[in-house]
């Protein structure tokens, strides 16, 4: 997705952009100090959403929100304001969300989240139009056929609509239905008895009230499926369930399949590793909580990190040093005291000539694991330390 | 699309649920003053969307949708209210709407339009 961030305080877009860069999911296109040279940049590109200010001179945010609108209706506004005051008008503007400064991580992560495509509420028609447009061979559905799980388990639970490639949660009724279907599909094909079932969704209930509640659930799923998707199904033999799938994937299996058949990495395994990775978009049905998933979703972090740093291991061998550094940044982030991804970011860094922020990449480490964790780096990390700064030093 | 009114003031909720029958689509499934039993009803009755207001007496009609959507997750919560107050607090609570009393029926028209849109979406019932 791709954004522009509209406020006529530069500290203010520099301190946005790097939250969205450290984010990685919305594609800052263009930092904008005023309404009107935000909407000249709209009326020449294409643009998913619009983060926006409302105290600014000349112009202010909310006017500017009329008038993305009639330019596009497609376009997705979210404010972002140090005052609260507008938050009625904000919602009379249909805006996705009003964020009060300071941002932080993790409320701009919630924010994004309402943009993603399948969590967007079809407010407008215009999102019709798209859906059609998407149908009718536009880019969504052509993405979606190069790598196509028709269950998305990265992140949250989604289903993928065949017909638009886009996927959306599944409103379902209860959350135990939910976890029910979540459970059988983390299980494969396989029958898993009534009673494992019951001891895991409904263990305080009585005997009879556990049945009757996994029989309404049944119920529930076996409509979803139905509207969803008739080629799976929910079976039920010898007081065992099970979820056919007629062949359809989850985008954590397609994943997990692959990477295992990724051994090395040369030009082609590389492109293939790139897509994978794109595929993950969160942890293992992290946003569910499910303690059953918590194994799986700790083997799939761990392959997911082996795979990014063999990908960036190929890229600085290939002179792709900023792919890697790029990479490897973001990785970090999200596993800050894992030494492996200083150390390939320290070896991309000396392979593009910067020792100076090889050695940087060193000191950001050691300090937060002597803060965090009041360790000092491993003897591999140190040692390649050494090396740097000596050679730095020559 | 079924819509349930939560409102304390029983003038207040008696005029929302008018306005709300004049969309002929539109099934009242239920409508209460009384926060602490409606929860039970709202999520017994599964509407489609919640007209609650954003203060009930001395409650907080924020922290009473959030019981009946922890019941309904997919409910669509629509404030009706008299204050500007938690509009911040109910886009973090990602409310479908907020509307101010006294009602205005094009900006409801605009409510009830888009809630049309989002319930014909995914139809589980």
């Amino acid at each position: 997705m791709r954004a522009i961030l509209i406020d006529d305080e530069k500290p203010a877009l520099a301190h946005l952009e790097r939250l969205l860069r450290a984010n990685g999911r919305i594609e800052p296109a263009a930092l904008c100090t005023s309404a009107k040279e935000g909407i000249e940049y709209l009326s020449r590109e294409r643009v998913d959403v619009v983060f926006l200010d409302i105290g600014m001179p000349e112009m202010n945010g909310l006017e500017a929100a009329e008038h993305i609108q009639q330019l596009d209706p497609r376009i997705s506004i979210v404010f972002v304001t140090a005052y609260s005051d507008y938050a009625v008008e904000a919602f009379d503007l249909q805006a996705i969300d009003y964020l009060l400064k300071p941002i932080g991580a993790s409320r701009l992560e919630k924010a994004i989240g309402r943009l993603s495509p399948g969590e967007r509420r079809p407010a407008q028609p215009a999102d019709r139009a798209e859906a059609e447009e998407a149908a009718a061979g536009g880019e969504p559905a052509r993405e979606a056929e190069a790598c196509a799980p028709g269950i998305l388990a990265f992140r949250r639970l989604e289903l993928r609509v065949r017909e638009t490639g886009a996927s959306k949660p599944v409103k379902w009724r209860t959350a135990k239905s939910q976890e029910l279907f979540a459970y059988l599909l983390h299980r494969g094909e396989q029958w898993v008895t009534r009673d494992e079932l019951i001891e895991l969704l409904w263990p305080e209930a009585s005997a009879d009230k556990a049945v009757t509640h996994l029989h309404t659930s049944v119920y529930q799923i076996r409509k979803i499926l139905k509207e969803w998707n008739a080629e799976v199904k929910l079976e039920y033999r010898q007081e065992s369930y099970r979820l056919l799938r007629g062949g359809l994937e989850t985008d954590a299996e397609i994943f997990e399949r692959e990477a295992d058949r990724l051994k090395s990495l040369d030009r082609f395994g590389a492109a293939s590793a790139e897509r994978l990775l794109a595929l993950w978009t969160g942890g293992y049905l992290e946003q569910h909580d499910y303690p059953w998933a918590e194994a799986r979703a700790e083997e799939l972090k761990r392959r997911r990190l082996r795979l990014t740093l063999d990908l960036a291991a190929y890229e600085t061998e290939a002179g792709l040093s900023s792919a890697a550094n790029r990479r490897l940044s973001l990785l970090q982030q999200e596993e800050p005291f894992a030494e492996e991804v200083c150390r390939q970011q320290m070896l991309a860094c000396e392979r593009s000539g910067d020792l100076r922020e090889a050695l940087n990449c060193y000191r950001r480490l050691e300090r937060r694991l002597d803060e965090e964790l009041g360790v000092p780096p491993e003897k591999a990390t140190r040692q390649l330390h050494e090396r740097l700064r000596l050679s730095h030093l020559a | 699309m079924k819509i349930y009114v939560l409102d304390c003031d029983e003038d207040s909720c008696a005029n929302t649920a008018g306005l709300l029958l004049r969309y002929a689509d539109v099934e009242l499934v239920g409508r209460s003053a009384e926060p602490s039993s409606a929860v039970g009803e709202a999520a017994a009755l599964g509407p489609d969307a919640l007209f609650v207001d954003a203060r009930l007496g001395a409650a907080s009609g924020l922290t009473a949708s959030e019981r009946i959507r922890g019941l309904l997750p997919n409910v669509r919560i629509v404030y009706v209210t008299a204050s500007r107050d938690y509009a911040v607090a109910a886009f973090e609570q990602r409310a479908f709407d907020y509307l101010l009393k006294p009602l205005n029926s094009d900006r409801l028209d605009r409510t009830i339009g888009r809630l049309r849109l989002d319930c014909g979406e995914l139809r589980t019932d």
